[in-house]
């Protein structure tokens, strides 16, 4: 379709097609992927890379390689040793460093002609607003986590720019793109959340190994070295509360000063101590509650004399440092065991040595963090430990054991991940940022990556439509732009929610102040608004409506919500914008106005102070439009029928 | 193919150590002990290179003698401060060694084609040319089965991208992961063989009962014959052929065309296929424009088909996973999606035919590559291990009465919801009973 379009329109001399306006001209795709046209776009526009990381190490290289000169990356984090698999531009002497100023420094050298700036922060930060996103054409994600994304959707929705969205897990991968009121915004499909586990099968009823995992990292370590009160493993529910959990937790609520180290205790004592309490007392205590195991298998308390390891059995040949309770300086509990392979599974008696070993060390060598450590995937010892401590409590409840490698994945939520998907898809997200510039926006497509064996290792979906019940991208959100110090809450309201937006009874809240016009107020809230109604907009109490604020503004009355993004502006030209603040976004016309029809029809409206609706669809458009006006015929359609009684 | 290598150092665990989650400690020790000769040394082959580095196989060897000067920019190896008379090759080996130490990365002299000799191809596991005309192809394809090397073979022009893959006799396992009823998972391993056809009978064989509107339009134009019963045309002629039309076009108008110079190129084509004695018609019009920007290659197109590649010699060399057999294409032309196709089709009836699929040896006969896999889309970034913990019983209430009620949400609708309508509809036709008699 868009093809024809540009062939029909004739041509375009050469060596005009670089002007202003012709950016706007949609391109044929994919046919003038490799054409001059495109090329030059490609050079002209902005890009953000988001995430320094897998994908965006790859991003980089493909966008600088496929003649993108002006770029921007941000990422929070610092190279580690295991990123060197697949963050190609990383090296060894690397680790330590920020990950955005690393690899923009390694792009640079491939093409020293780009234009590209690193920010090391994280995209939350208030630094990178609205005004930030909306210097860039397009915004490429190479993140890693959900909120992350969540609030670069957020973002681009509210600066309109086109969001390139990705993600890999192993062999598996996606792209996507979303583009405000054209296609699904990221947050319009539900995602996953994190799985969550009941606190009471973590501490009585384990019946898997990740069971074990996550009591030993986050209930038992805790417990040990770190912030006791981030612990549930002792915790006892307020008295009264139902009998059959106040009876379960009678039994196991025990004190938390038992978990600390006594005045004078040895480091191997206290380990030992520990290790008898937490799986010969604590569990012999579950075992005693018959009623968990009506329908289980008790659990098996475990003698910690007749785990010893044969070796150390009668102490006469156990290491020196352990014997006399030297301060030990080693990291591993293993390397000092002599277990060197993290992929095989331990034995009871090798689980209980690193248990006793793993707490004296952490104890003797570690004194300083004590209190406050926290389980860290990279931590060797923490991850021997929780290893251990998970292992045999495992073996008490008759699930099978893991090895310390898959422990460390488990207990770290570590991310498969190879250089290929991250390859393929950082290839994908640059096609598509390409159909973007091309404004072939028909043609954006979702990607999968699928496994090895399919018939389509790369599939393909057309980009979903927006969802209307999304909360995020259907709410109508646009900027306002005005001087705050200036404008009165009472010129907000009059000028922007009545005139322009053609409320009739609006109410507002920016943080923690609100307002509220309608029937049904008290004396006493109208005296309020109308002290409100002269203070300057920043002098609003709550911080005041200020630069990047957020206003929310609804009315009840016609079902009609929006967002309004403050802009303030110190240097207000009159002349040009004589009303005292300009709107852009996607909001629906103002109804007042007689032009609705003329609104919608010209769509790519030259003159920004009208309400644009670019780039939509005519019939997106008009059902926007329409919205409120259906509704207030809905509205007087019910008041007619229920004055008129039947007959 | 490859002797595996020792046991892996403590440095190369923790490296390696997100990938071993993905394919294991066995392929990863097969990887180290395997050798890979890469022929061409452009935009593709770099980042094949790439990835194979980085994932760890034993050697890796470049053939490139092009000088650096007069390199492919999209090779992203070659720094912009490398002296001009290097080789790409020797440039590549550089950067490839500082990407991992652990590889043994060296550049042979000669050009790419230099590798086709027994001699030569016999040190190695792997032989994959980038970049390289068919006739090249067909040539290594047939020494690579007489040295029992494993042949790849992977081009990138325009807007297309491809790559070929024969195996010969390849043994993998497939590892799958089943859920059992009671929660816990259980590894599944089943091991196949597969027989690869030749360069030759893929290229030449009947495509009888194929359904052409869905075929790969790409594999014809690899195949250099593009519609039935149309004037064969291999792939040099009709690159000459596409060559000489968007030269013929410079020389006229002093510029490069672009896409809005459709009808001047059709009416080119006409002529200059005219005067070769090439059918015009065997060519759709939109491949031409394609091919009028033939002489560069889409950085974006060497990633995607790079990356496929990257896997695909992982899966040769590591022995695990279905491999692609045989074709892999890629064109955005036909919508970007990445397509397998098996040439020639396999005859389900008869398995002892050349060049035919996968056979399953221990599972039973469900064949693989039949079995329709759905879109499985990712889980943004969750492990299958992502996890935190509730709070105690007493903790944040309300949240989990949200949580809950939330929920419970779809019950709520379809069952309390018709019972209060019903009981609304009632009381509200009673009131208007009443009025009625009233009135």
């Amino acid at each position: 379709m868009g093809r024809d379009k540009t062939l029909s329109s004739g041509t375009a001399p050469p060596d005009t097609l670089h002007t202003a306006g012709s950016s706007q001209d949609v391109l044929a795709w994919p046919w003038a992927a490799t054409g001059e046209e495109l090329k030059q776009r490609v050079q002209d526009v902005k890009v953000l890379a988001v995430g320094a990381g897998g994908i965006g190490c790859e991003l980089l290289k493909t966008l600088v390689m496929s003649g993108f000169k002006h770029i921007e990356v941000v990422d929070l984090d610092t190279i580690e040793t295991s990123n060197l698999n697949r963050q190609f531009l990383f090296r060894k002497r690397h680790v330590g460093k920020s990950k955005a100023l690393v690899a923009a420094e390694a792009v640079k050298q491939m093409r020293p002609d780009i234009d590209i700036t690193a920010y090391q922060g994280n995209v939350n930060e208030s630094r990178f607003d609205v005004d930030f996103f909306r210097r860039f054409d397009c915004v490429l994600n190479g993140l890693d986590n959900l909120e992350a994304r969540r609030h670069i959707n957020r973002l681009c929705l509210a600066a309109e720019v086109p969001l390139v969205e990705s993600g890999t897990a192993g062999y598996l991968g996606q792209v996507s793109v979303h583009i405000k009121g054209r296609t699904e915004c990221f947050e319009c499909q539900p995602k996953p959340t994190s799985k969550t586990f009941p606190v009471c099968t973590l501490r009585n009823t384990p019946d898997k190994p990740i069971h074990c995992v996550v009591w030993a990292k986050e209930m038992l370590f805790p417990l040990l070295f770190g912030a006791p009160e981030a612990s549930d493993l002792h915790e006892a529910p307020p008295a009264g509360s139902g009998i059959d959990a106040a009876a379960v937790t009678r039994n196991i609520a025990d004190d938390p000063s038992c978990y600390q180290r006594a005045e004078g205790e040895s480091s191997t004592h206290f380990a030992e101590r520990m290790f008898r309490h937490l799986y010969c007392t604590k569990i012999n205590e579950l075992r005693n509650m018959e009623d968990l195991w009506r329908s289980r298998r008790p659990p098996q308390a475990l003698d910690l004399d007749a785990l010893r390891m044969p070796a150390y059995g009668d102490g006469g040949d156990q290491p020196a440092a352990i014997e006399a309770g030297v301060p030990a300086t080693a990291s591993s509990a293993c390397k000092e065991l002599g277990l060197s392979d993290a992929h095989s599974v331990w034995n009871d008696q090798q689980n209980a040595a690193v248990f006793l070993r793993a707490v004296a060390l952490f104890l003797d060598g570690r004194s300083h963090e004590l209190g406050s450590a926290q389980f860290d995937k990279d931590d060797l010892l923490a991850v021997e430990l929780v290893t251990a401590a998970a292992n045999l409590r495992a073996t008490c409840f008759g699930i099978s054991r893991q090895s310390l490698f898959e422990t460390k994945g488990m207990a770290g939520n570590i991310i498969h991940a190879i250089a290929t998907t991250n390859a393929i898809v950082s290839g994908l997200i640059v096609v598509e940022a390409m159909k973007l510039l091309a404004r072939s926006f028909a043609s954006c497509q979702t990607s999968f990556l699928q496994v090895s064996g399919s018939k389509r290792l790369v599939s393909r979906m057309s980009a979903p439509e927006p969802s209307a019940a999304c909360m995020v991208c259907s709410t109508a959100q646009a900027r306002l732009v005005l001087n705050a110090n200036k404008m009165s809450l009472q010129q907000l309201v009059d000028k922007v929610l009545k005139g322009r937006l053609a409320l009739i009874a609006p109410s507002l809240w920016c943080g923690t102040f609100s307002y509220e016009e309608g029937e049904g107020l008290e004396e006493d809230e109208i005296t309020r608004n109308r002290k409100l109604l002269l203070l300057p907009l920043a002098q609003l109490p709550g911080g005041g409506v200020v630069h990047n604020s957020i206003l929310h503004v609804d009315d009840q009355e016609q079902c009609f919500k929006a967002q309004l993004i403050i802009t303030h502006r110190e240097d207000w030209d009159d002349e040009q914008h004589p009303e005292g603040f300009y709107l852009g976004g996607d909001l629906p016309p103002a109804l007042t106005e007689p032009s609705v029809e003329a609104a919608i029809s010209e769509t790519a409206s030259p003159n920004e102070d009208v309400v644009s609706l670019t780039s939509d669809d005519d019939g997106v458009a008009a059902e926007a439009a329409a919205r409120p006006v259906a509704k207030r015929k809905a509205i007087e359609g019910n008041t007619d029928s229920s004055k008129r009684p039947r007959t | 193919m490859s002797t595996p290598a020792a046991e892996l150092s403590e440095q190369e665990a923790a490296i390696y150590d997100r990938q071993l989650r993905v394919w294991g400690v066995e392929t990863q020790r097969r990887l180290s002990g395997a050798k890979v000769l890469i022929a061409g040394c452009g935009g593709l082959a770099a980042e094949v290179a790439k990835n194979v580095v980085l994932a760890g196989v034993g050697a890796v060897t470049l053939v490139d003698d092009t000088p650096c000067s007069r390199r492919s920019l999209s090779n992203f190896l070659v720094g912009s401060t490398t002296p001009d008379d290097t080789t790409v090759a020797e440039a590549s080996v550089a950067t490839l060694q500082e990407m991992n130490p652990f590889v043994k990365v060296a550049a042979l002299p000669g050009p790419p084609e230099a590798v086709l000799a027994p001699d030569v191809l016999r040190q190695y596991d792997l032989l994959l040319l980038c970049d390289q005309p068919a006739s090249r192809i067909a040539q290594a394809d047939v020494m690579c089965r007489e040295a029992g090397v494993a042949f790849y073979a992977g081009v990138c022009r325009g807007i297309f991208g491809w790559a070929f893959a024969n195996l010969h006799q390849h043994r993998y396992i497939v590892e799958r992961q089943e859920e059992q009823p009671d929660g816990s998972t259980s590894k599944h391993v089943s091991e196949h063989n597969a027989s690869f056809a030749t360069w030759e009978q893929a290229t030449s064989c009947s495509l009888e009962g194929v359904n052409m509107r869905r075929f790969s339009k790409l594999y014809l134009l690899i195949r250099g014959k593009l519609l039935e019963g149309a004037q064969p045309l291999c792939w040099l002629k009709l690159r000459r052929a596409l060559q000489a039309v968007v030269s013929r076009f410079e020389q006229q108008q002093q510029r490069f065309p672009t896409a809005a110079d459709a009808d001047q190129l059709r009416a080119l084509q006409q002529q200059v296929f005219g005067e070769m004695g090439v059918d015009a018609a065997a060519l759709p019009d939109e491949m031409l424009q394609a091919y009028a920007a033939y002489g560069s290659d889409m950085p974006a197109i060497n990633a995607i088909v790079g990356g496929t590649l990257g896997n695909e010699l992982i899966k040769a060399v590591g022995g695990r996973n279905e491999p692609v057999n045989n074709f892999f294409l890629f064109s955005l032309a036909e919508g970007g999606e990445g397509v397998v196709e098996c040439l020639p089709r396999p005859k389900p009836a008869a398995p002892a035919a050349a060049g035919s699929v996968a056979e399953e040896i221990l599972l039973q006969p469900a064949k693989m590559g039949k079995v329709p896999i759905r879109l499985k889309e990712v889980t943004y970034m969750l492990s299958p291990f992502q996890q935190s913990v509730m709070g105690g019983l007493w903790k944040d209430l309300p949240h989990k009465a949200a949580h809950h009620a939330h929920n419970a949400r779809d019950a709520i609708i379809f069952c309390v919801a018709p019972l209060v309508g019903i009981a609304y509809y009632c009381s509200a036709y009673k009131e208007a009973e009443k009025l009625h008699h009233r009135f």
